[in-house]
């Protein structure tokens, strides 16, 4: 038994990004480790340069996620009924002047920038902390619950709609506290195999550098009948 | 010194038909919340609306240049301050600034950069100094580079505060931050956060079909137009939200008192509770105050979109009261769920409404709300 820091990221539009520069940027469908450490880091207040905090909570906690199977409730002709909600992706239109090339050089011309968002999503996070962590439980959900800088959804214009702070579990796997946390259901991502899942490579691991550049990590996606 | 770091702005405004944020097809920018389609104003769009106005320049300050063309800024600082500094040191200063290694009067930088001219003028007292202390080109420039020095900057934080407080007169970048650029200018993380402002309810844009015609086209007999066209339009009830991390805004001014900290926040209340943005405005004219704005002190940011994912119906009473209910109702529910009970908070509302015993109801009186800000919600 171990216990679970249980977190939820729940916002009207969410953007955890993939690879990127300047004039598309994609967002995963599901929160990249790299975000997950970066939204945390907020909350304790690691500085942006502090490369050193940044790789100390990396390695702190394991990280598996759920992206829920929400459902809201709403009232037909008077009486109560229940509506899942399915995530889906929109992608905004915006114009920047003078992005940069990918070797660095401004572009002549305005060019169109297209970002993409999730709309309607929910993710629960279950972290459990690795022995003798820099960063512990208690620290973590103290700073979420009182948080340095903003956090935000993926990006500033994303602000969080429910307290980041859900509950700590006891559970003998991050699997099982995550089925303990309403709506009990939803697709997982896991850095553990999981019995039926299915395994992918995402380059999403902050790695001791100040350029933004990032390491890969295997994932293991257990689908329900929602899946994404 | 447990005072709470987040204020929370929650604004309701209704806007009569228009089309203020469009995407590259000149249809309105949307989102889905709660399964349904809505219409959105994106951030960036308001937050520029916001530091264009009248009431920004005349209450918090003129915002920073925000410009490429470093040969046009560069005439525009020399004369203002002409008085203090000669033209060929704030010349240089701009070009070491910048990067750029001669300013002409069409030299453009790589990037829009966010000038502030009293920042640029602490670089030129800077000059000035290290230039008397070092008579020598040599040593000036080593001396000039070691004192600007980004990472030694970051790491000697009274240095820092001491830079930061130039921009006192560059307010909207203490509020929306200013990232790398190129040269010394300081990063700076932004305080305040504008989330997408959406409606409170499903909406279906309208198309109007509109006609241009050629006045002298009629004497040969001509019946057409001479230009057609479509655009999208819709009227809706808005949820705007930001949020803004008090603590953030006093670093980024050079560590200023919580007041005045304090008393921008009561501009920024203002700002977001009377600004729309410009788009299309020549044609529909939807120039609509806030009907409700909640303010409340915090521990968290935390958006109340979600008071409008079951869709606002409207009733006979239009949408914007059931959307005040909605908004009202939905923050009992979350305040009892998770016990955010010591928040402070207090709203203005043109309507009537029902809100927990301990908001501060300040009626109709927007002015009142915005004084109760200032003063640190007592």
């Amino acid at each position: 038994m171990q216990d679970y820091l249980i977190i939820k990221l729940q916002g009207a539009m969410q953007a955890w990004g993939g690879h990127t520069f300047e004039d598309y940027r994609p967002s995963h469908i599901f929160p990249t480790r790299s975000a997950v450490v970066g939204l945390l880091g907020a909350c304790i207040g690691i500085d942006r340069a502090d490369i050193q905090g940044r790789a100390n909570l990396n390695t702190s906690f394991e990280l598996t996620v759920r992206a829920d199977r929400r459902k809201v409730r709403t009232e037909q002709f008077g009486h109560p009924k229940e509506k899942t909600l399915t995530m889906q992706k929109m992608t905004d239109f915006h114009t920047v002047l003078d992005a940069r090339k990918v070797d660095g050089a401004p572009r002549p011309d305005a060019i169109i920038s297209r970002r993409e968002y999730l709309c309607d999503a929910e993710f629960s996070l279950a972290l459990g902390f690795r022995k003798n962590p820099v960063f512990d439980l208690e620290q973590v959900k103290a700073a979420i619950q009182k948080p340095h800088y903003t956090p935000s959804l993926g990006r500033r214009s994303c602000p969080i709609q429910h307290p980041l702070f859900e509950t700590i579990v006891a559970a003998d796997s991050a699997q099982n506290a995550l089925a303990q946390i309403e709506p009990k259901q939803g697709t997982i991502y896991s850095e553990q195999k999981l019995q039926g899942s299915a395994p992918m490579r995402i380059r999403d691991v902050p790695i001791e550098d100040p350029v933004r550049q990032f390491a890969t990590r295997t994932l293991y996606i257990l689908g329900d009948s929602y899946v994404l | 010194m447990d005072e709470k770091n987040y204020i929370n702005y929650h604004i309701l405004i209704s806007h009569s038909p228009s089309n203020l944020n469009r995407d590259d097809m000149n249809m309105q920018k949307t989102a889905v919340f709660g399964g349904t389609k809505r219409t959105r104003i994106s951030s960036q769009s308001l937050k520029r609306a916001i530091r264009q106005s009248d009431y920004y320049k005349k209450n918090i300050s003129q915002p920073s240049d925000r410009t490429r063309q470093l040969g046009q800024l560069t005439e525009k600082y020399v004369k203002i301050l002409h008085d203090k500094y000669p033209e060929n040191i704030v010349k240089s200063v701009i070009s070491l600034i910048s990067g750029e290694s001669e300013i002409k009067v069409d030299t453009q930088s790589g990037a829009v950069a966010a000038w502030v001219v009293s920042e640029v003028e602490s670089y030129c007292q800077l000059y000035q100094q290290l230039q008397k202390e070092n008579p020598d080109n040599k040593e000036f420039e080593k001396a000039w580079k070691n004192a600007t020095d980004k990472k030694k900057l970051i790491e000697d934080k009274t240095k820092l505060s001491i830079f930061r407080k130039t921009l006192q007169n560059g307010q909207d970048i203490a509020l929306s931050g200013r990232m790398a650029t190129s040269g010394i200018m300081t990063i700076v993380d932004a305080s305040l956060a504008v989330a997408h402002a959406i409606t409170t309810h499903t909406v279906d844009g309208d198309i109007d079909w509109f006609t241009a015609v050629d006045d002298l086209n009629k004497d040969t007999g001509e019946t057409g137009s001479a230009h057609l066209d479509t655009t999208e339009f819709s009227s809706g009830v808005f949820y705007r939200y930001a949020s803004l991390n008090i603590r953030q805004l006093q670093e980024n001014l050079g560590d200023v008192k919580r007041e005045q900290a304090l008393e921008i926040a009561a501009h920024v209340l203002h700002l977001l509770a009377t600004v729309v943005p410009s788009a299309k405005q020549n044609s529909f004219a939807a120039f609509n105050l806030a009907d409700f704005a909640f303010v409340s002190f915090s521990d968290q940011p935390i958006s109340l979109a979600n008071a409008f994912e079951n869709p606002v119906k409207a009733a006979t009473d239009g949408l914007m009261t059931p959307s005040i209910n909605a908004f009202v109702n939905y923050h009992k529910a979350i305040c009892k769920a998770y016990g955010l009970k010591d928040d402070k908070q207090a709203c203005f509302s043109t309507k009537k409404c029902e809100i927990k015993k301990n908001v501060t109801n300040k009626g109709n009186d927007f002015s009142a709300l915005k004084e109760w800000l200032k003063s640190n919600g007592n």
